[in-house]
């Protein structure tokens, strides 16, 4: 009976142990958990706050402008669009294309006037 | 006590005293045993409820969290996006400071060195403030940066705390002014989307961002055109629209002037008039298109009669003149082609009343039109249809829609199938149902070609675009001012459809009192103010929405089916090309019809529903 009642302490005692030991873990992931939370909350505001200034920095108007200032790009045009079926294959290697040819036997005859 | 000792067996005698003994051990057993089994029963359902909370539903009370957070008191409403998830509103996170008095130790040490962070504070008044210590919360200041946020919680003033609002802002500023609205003070939207969308961007916070079907890039070439003309010919305003054929999605909608959502409260009440959809105007020979589509389409006229456009055609004590009359026969196409009031009011008058009113009622003319927003008028039509309304609404005279309204009639004549009706934001369930057609194949081939033939050879000359063939139609309406019509003020107006040969888009311009200048020889009319300007924004936006250019043997098509002779021009005394259509060429009149019949293309015009832009 003694025996029993030991075995029933030890078991207790492990088992109290045991419980604080994991609610303490619980307590500290549980803190971990809202540092993480809050790191995400201000991510999220951070990202916002990101995404409205590219907007205002990608605005149409204001890439036009810059376009002008910096660049020499012109809006496309018509002409500059087709389609990748259009497009004749690559010439293979040494045998001239017939685009290639034609290209080449113009492009001589303006050079010959 | 059901197991209490029997006093009677005790005076019985020593045996049954014994056996009573046994019995009262042997009932304690069952007892210990009866706990003991309750007791196992009662810990295996708290190890079974355990095992469920842990295991079975672990991430409960994660949604309770958010909402109880302090910031999200406050009404948030989800971004709006243009179709290529380009920002067009969202909410931006502001930080404020706030001080509970309660909990501050020193009032003045702590204005002091709050001060030396946010410079244009005054301490001395915030130190009395937080001295009052009845009050629980005190503004420090409103809208504060990211840095000095942290300036002033390495402080560690007790007592001081931050808190994060949110404000509707719109990165795009004017672009989009009015399709998209703005919200007042209490972040309810008062506008535009803002406003038919309240309910899904506030309750619907976490659905994502709403889409609309605008284009910003196209959208800004239209403003940017459309601001342009606007200036050029000292208008009062102008609008214009971008639709996508067989759709019905809007790619653009600029109504000028405009203003930015952003300051809405500085923008007066004309800047805040969505013309596109709020106004409605009497277009003018725009209708001559829809005028032309009931013609043809209930057989009351073919594409190949002629009409008498010698003399005005006189009505009651009305008399109907061209503007630039040729006081001669005209061939249908020519009706079209120069316009002809006269013409056009024959071809509206053979159609009948009756017949009229009911393709108006299938083109949405006569009804307020289903786009997703508050801001939408309704139409004006005569009380009562007469002949003589009909003869002026052949020509868009004496009945008045929205622009809005008036490129989706011309984008269902042009198309023929049935069609979704001009719409603003792509979601399921919030679309307006399919309408039928409202013309067959046969007639929206008809019309595409009388279209082509506007720009090839008649009023919409201007409106050509180098390397894609345009068809459109011009529309310069008398404005009714206060004495009437007839004071030359102008309501000049250009649709144009690109591809004609097979449509993709539709680009109305209308232009609100345009005055000519020197280029346009003092002319304001449509064909002179409003074809530049969509030519500008086809030829500038094609590229943009990754169009190719059309096939050049396209425009053989259409030169195949026209017969071009010789006329007298009755008011030049002088001969000049006559535009015919050959009847059985191509199209069948009442035959078995052929796609190959209908567009060059072989397509049944507009057919491309699935080729949504993507480009």
């Amino acid at each position: 009976m003694l025996k029993l009642g030991l075995v029933s302490l030890t078991i207790a005692i492990l088992a109290a142990c045991g419980v604080y030991g994991l609610k303490n873990r619980v307590q500290l992931q549980e803190r971990e958990l809202h540092a993480v939370e809050r790191r995400i909350d201000e991510e999220k505001i951070q990202i916002k706050r990101l995404k409205a200034e590219w907007a205002t920095l990608a605005h149409p108007e204001r890439l036009a402008r810059l376009s002008a200032q910096h660049l020499s790009l012109k809006p496309a045009e018509p002409r500059q669009i087709m389609a990748i079926s259009d497009i004749p294959l690559r010439e293979q290697e040494g045998v001239p294309g017939p685009a290639l040819v034609s290209a080449l036997s113009s492009s001589a005859a303006s050079l010959r006037q | 006590m059901s197991g209490a000792p029997d006093h009677r067996g005790a005076r019985r005698g020593a045996k049954t005293k014994i056996s009573g003994a046994a019995l009262e051990v042997r009932q304690a057993r069952a007892r210990l045993r009866l706990l003991a089994v309750l007791g196992v029963l009662g810990f295996v359902a708290l190890g079974a409820r355990m095992t469920d909370l842990a295991v079975m539903s672990p991430s409960l009370p994660v949604k309770v969290l958010h909402i109880t957070k302090p910031e999200e008191n406050q009404t948030r409403r989800a971004d709006i996006v243009d179709r290529k998830g380009r920002l067009i509103a969202t909410d931006y996170p502001k930080t404020s400071v706030y001080a509970d008095p309660k909990l501050v130790i020193d009032p003045e040490q702590t204005a002091e060195a709050l001060a030396t962070v946010l410079t244009d504070l005054d301490a001395g008044q915030l130190g009395a403030r937080l001295a009052q210590r009845n009050s629980r919360f005190v503004w420090v200041q409103r809208h504060i940066g990211d840095d000095q946020q942290h300036e002033i919680m390495r402080l560690g003033l007790p007592g001081v705390q931050f808190r994060t609002e949110y404000h509707r802002i719109y990165p795009q500023r004017a672009l989009t002014s009015h399709m998209i609205g703005y919200v007042g003070i209490d972040n309810q939207g008062l506008a535009g989307i803002e406003r038919s969308f309240n309910r899904r961007l506030t309750e619907g916070l976490y659905d994502g961002p709403l889409a609309l079907t605008l284009d910003l890039g196209v959208q800004a070439v239209v403003r940017d055109e459309l601001a342009k003309a606007v200036e050029r010919f000292q208008a009062k305003g102008g609008n214009a629209l971008v639709l996508e054929a067989a759709t019905g999605a809007l790619l653009a909608a600029v109504s000028l002037p405009d203003f930015d959502p952003n300051h809405y409260q500085q923008a007066d009440e004309i800047a805040r008039f969505n013309r596109n959809t709020q106004g409605s105007y009497e277009l003018g020979s725009l209708f001559k298109v829809l005028t032309a589509g009931m013609a043809l389409d209930s057989g009351a006229v073919r594409i190949t009669d002629q009409f008498d456009a010698a003399k005005p055609l006189k009505m009651n004590r009305y008399r109907i003149g061209d503007f630039h009359a040729k006081k001669r026969r005209l061939s249908m196409p020519e009706v079209i082609a120069f316009s002809s009031n006269i013409g056009a009011a024959k071809m509206a008058l053979a159609t009948g009343t009756e017949t009229q009113q009911a393709y108006f009622r299938r083109f949405g003319l006569l009804d307020r039109h289903p786009i997703q927003l508050a801001e939408v008028s309704t139409p004006q039509r005569p009380s009562v249809w007469r002949e003589i309304n009909t003869v002026t609404a052949s020509y868009g005279h004496g009945i008045a829609v929205s622009p809005l309204q008036a490129i989706d009639a011309v984008a269902a004549a042009v198309c023929g199938g049935p069609r979704r009706p001009a719409y603003l934001v792509q979601e399921a369930g919030v679309k307006a149902p399919l309408k039928p057609a409202a013309v067959d194949q046969d007639t929206a081939a008809k019309l595409r070609w009388l279209m082509w033939l506007v720009v090839a050879e008649g009023s919409g000359s201007n409106g050509k675009v180098p390397g894609y063939l345009i068809g459109g139609k011009t529309g310069s309406a008398d404005k009714a001012g206060p004495k009437g019509y007839g004071d030359r003020r102008l309501l000049s107006s250009f649709l144009g459809v690109f591809p004609i040969e097979d449509p993709r888009y539709l680009v109305l311009v209308t232009l609100d009192e345009p005055k000519g200048d020197e280029a346009t020889y003092d002319q304001a009319h449509g064909g002179w103010t409003a074809a530049p300007t969509v030519a500008a924004i086809i030829s500038r936006s094609g590229p943009i929405l990754g169009l190719p250019p059309t096939d050049v043997a396209a425009e053989g098509w259409f030169r195949d089916r026209l017969v071009v002779g010789e006329a007298f021009n009755g008011r030049l005394k002088k001969t000049e090309p006559s535009f015919a259509a050959i009847s059985n060429n191509g199209w069948s009149d009442g035959g078995s019809l052929q796609p190959a019949m209908l567009s060059p293309g072989g397509g049944q015009g507009c057919g491309c529903a699935s080729c949504s832009t993507q480009g």
